[in-house]
């Protein structure tokens, strides 16, 4: 479960409920979010893993995400080579979504991307930034699995504006469903 | 031995003198047996993607979405030399190996993925090129750079200053670098030119040629040596002093010239072929490299490996490369006094010029050819398999897809 938040703000406390959910079904689940310390904590029955970026920018938002790539895939692979196998890799917001790809490709495992908002609705205007956030956001929406999304409206827009196939795309509240998701694109 | 290396340019696509290292390294690489497969950034006149011999080259796309700045720029194409990787190209490499930080953060990431040893060459450093760290753009590829020396296996430097630079700079203990200089072509001419022909072109017959081959800009002292022709016109009149290159100073430099009245002892060429420039390195009586930072200074190289004695200021890789007395003149940085009195020194005693010029050859043949630089490589990517083999730091059996 990739994550840049976790336990805190909204797209935080969305994956701590979704993964809550998934342990009580039953589920092994791994969370790597990014934290001002590198740490690894086994809450109960959970195993949360800080990422913290080795350099830090006062750059674009854009600048800080790509320096954090390398230290999240350094993370993954250290998961991953203590966890050994595992299913799926689920990315939450554009943030992780290339991390979660790199995953994708490295390790032959399907990628599920929940997407909470355009980048559209964030800019203040149309900016290189944000022209260049629009393509990694279609980039991601073309490359993952699976799109899983909670609003309606947001999921028509999402596939619309970059032309996602509608069998890709679920809208899910409060994670309901979310396993059948999966199983699907395993299966696939 | 299979090695993945990766440079942000590779012929046809040449932005400084990366390219052409890259290119010989590998060349001489594979004619050691060791199997390249270079990664670098596309080209309007190159494939992207192309075999020589047992050489691999893939091209990766260098622009799809915009980028606010040249760092974001930078890693978008790191992403997409990623993702060409990990989609077109298989993990069974040994080695993977990255120039400078423009290639650091794809190399990092393939590092973990597929947990073999990284090698970083570092050409130089943002701290030396800046002298200092002044902003915030300057500070990211400063700690980009000590983060690729701090996941490297091993860091190669072109010379002991760039060592203690690299040192300074980024806190990394000694056994961790590996000083391997850079290589150099032999600059040989096509037997059909004519030297008379093509000295004509730049100077009258009874002035002396004096070279400067490099970027205009303030690093590279071009000022410097143009005060230094100044002072040196104004007790003979015998030098011709023939700037080549392009840069940001070279507007500036050329005013100022006109304004001492100096025109027609100074010839800005501008961009040269590689062709023009060897000719040049042929015909010129002294060459001269004034830079205040150097890493390596190859042109200096090029210029010996003419048999041309060279003046060059005391300071990065010149001073390693320059024995004072022996294949050159070294002198103080920023002293354009010491300049041309070296200059006018060599000028007097024609002897000497042919003696050090004589001793620059034999020390190109002999400490700076491509062969030698692939041999001192390879026995570096050699221990460090080693030292990998014996350690625990490996990928799991099957764990990775591409495996």
């Amino acid at each position: 479960m990739l994550s840049w938040d976790y336990g805190r703000g909204y797209v935080g406390s969305h994956v701590e409920n979704l993964v809550g959910k998934l342990i009580s079904k039953g589920h092994n689940v791994h969370v790597l979010h990014i934290a001002g310390d590198e740490y690894t904590d086994v809450r109960g029955d959970r195993i949360v893993y800080g990422v913290a970026p080795h350099v830090k920018t006062n750059l674009h938002t854009i600048t800080s995400i790509f320096s954090s790539l390398g230290d999240y895939t350094r993370a993954i692979s250290s998961v991953v080579y203590d966890a050994g196998d595992f299913d799926i890799i689920h990315a939450h917001d554009w943030l992780v979504g290339l991390p979660g790809l790199m995953a994708k490709l490295a390790y032959g495992k399907p990628l599920v991307l929940t997407l909470y908002s355009l980048e559209e609705d964030r800019r203040g205007g149309i900016n290189l930034v944000s022209l260049s956030i629009e393509g990694f956001e279609r980039h991601l929406c073309d490359l993952a699995d699976a799109l899983v999304i909670h609003d309606e409206g947001l999921c028509k827009r999402i596939a619309e504006k970059y032309e996602v196939p509608w069998e890709k795309v679920h809208v899910l509240h409060e994670w309901d469903g979310i396993v059948d998701v999966y199983r699907e694109v395993l299966e696939r | 031995m299979k090695v993945l290396m990766l440079s942000w340019e590779y012929p046809p696509r040449i932005i400084g003198g990366l390219a052409r290292h890259v290119y010989w390294l590998s060349q001489e690489l594979e004619n050691m047996g060791v199997e390249v497969t270079m990664v670098s950034l596309d080209h309007p006149s190159a494939p992207m993607s192309e075999e020589e011999g047992r050489k691999k080259i893939v091209r990766c796309s260098s622009y799809r979405f915009p980028s606010p700045d040249f760092i974001s720029w930078v890693y978008q194409f790191n992403y997409w030399m990623l993702e060409k990787i990990l989609t077109d190209l298989k993990n069974d490499y040994d080695i993977i190996h990255v120039h400078d930080w423009l290639t650091a953060p794809a190399g990092i990431t393939l590092k973990h993925i597929f947990r073999r040893p990284l090698v970083v060459t570092i050409h130089s450093t943002e701290f030396g090129r800046r002298t200092g760290i002044h902003d915030d753009f300057q500070r990211h590829i400063h700690e980009t750079e000590w983060k690729a020396v701090f996941e490297a296996w091993k860091v190669v430097v072109c010379s002991e200053y760039m060592k203690r630079e690299v040192m300074a700079a980024f806190g990394v203990p000694s056994d961790k670098l590996w000083v391997i200089p850079n290589g150099v072509n032999p600059v040989s001419l096509d037997e059909k030119v004519s030297l008379v022909g093509a000295r004509s072109r730049f100077a009258e017959p009874w002035e002396h040629i004096i070279l400067y081959v490099g970027r205009m800009v303030f690093e590279k002292g071009t000022h410097i040596f143009v005060e230094a022709a100044r002072q040196l016109l104004s007790r003979r009149w015998d030098a011709k002093f023939v700037l080549v290159g392009e840069g940001p100073l070279r507007a500036n430099l050329t005013n100022t010239v006109e304004n001492l009245g100096l025109s027609s002892k100074f010839y800005f060429t501008g961009f040269l072929p590689d062709e023009e420039i060897k000719v040049l390195y042929n015909v010129c009586d002294i060459a001269v490299f004034p830079s205040l930072y150097e890493p390596f200074g190859i042109v200096a190289l090029e210029a010996m490996s003419a048999g041309k004695v060279v003046v060059a200021s005391d300071t990065g890789g010149l001073s390693d490369v320059v024995m004072h007395g022996f294949n050159g003149l070294k002198v103080a940085p920023r002293d354009p006094t010491a300049l041309q009195v070296a200059i006018d020194y060599l000028l007097n005693h024609p002897e000497d010029r042919w003696r050090m010029g004589r001793n620059g050859l034999n020390t190109v043949y002999e400490r700076f050819s491509w062969e030698s630089i692939a041999k001192q490589t390879t026995g570096l990517y050699q221990q460090i398999l080693e030292e990998y083999d014996q350690g625990s730091w490996k990928p799991k059996p099957k764990q990775i897809s591409l495996l």
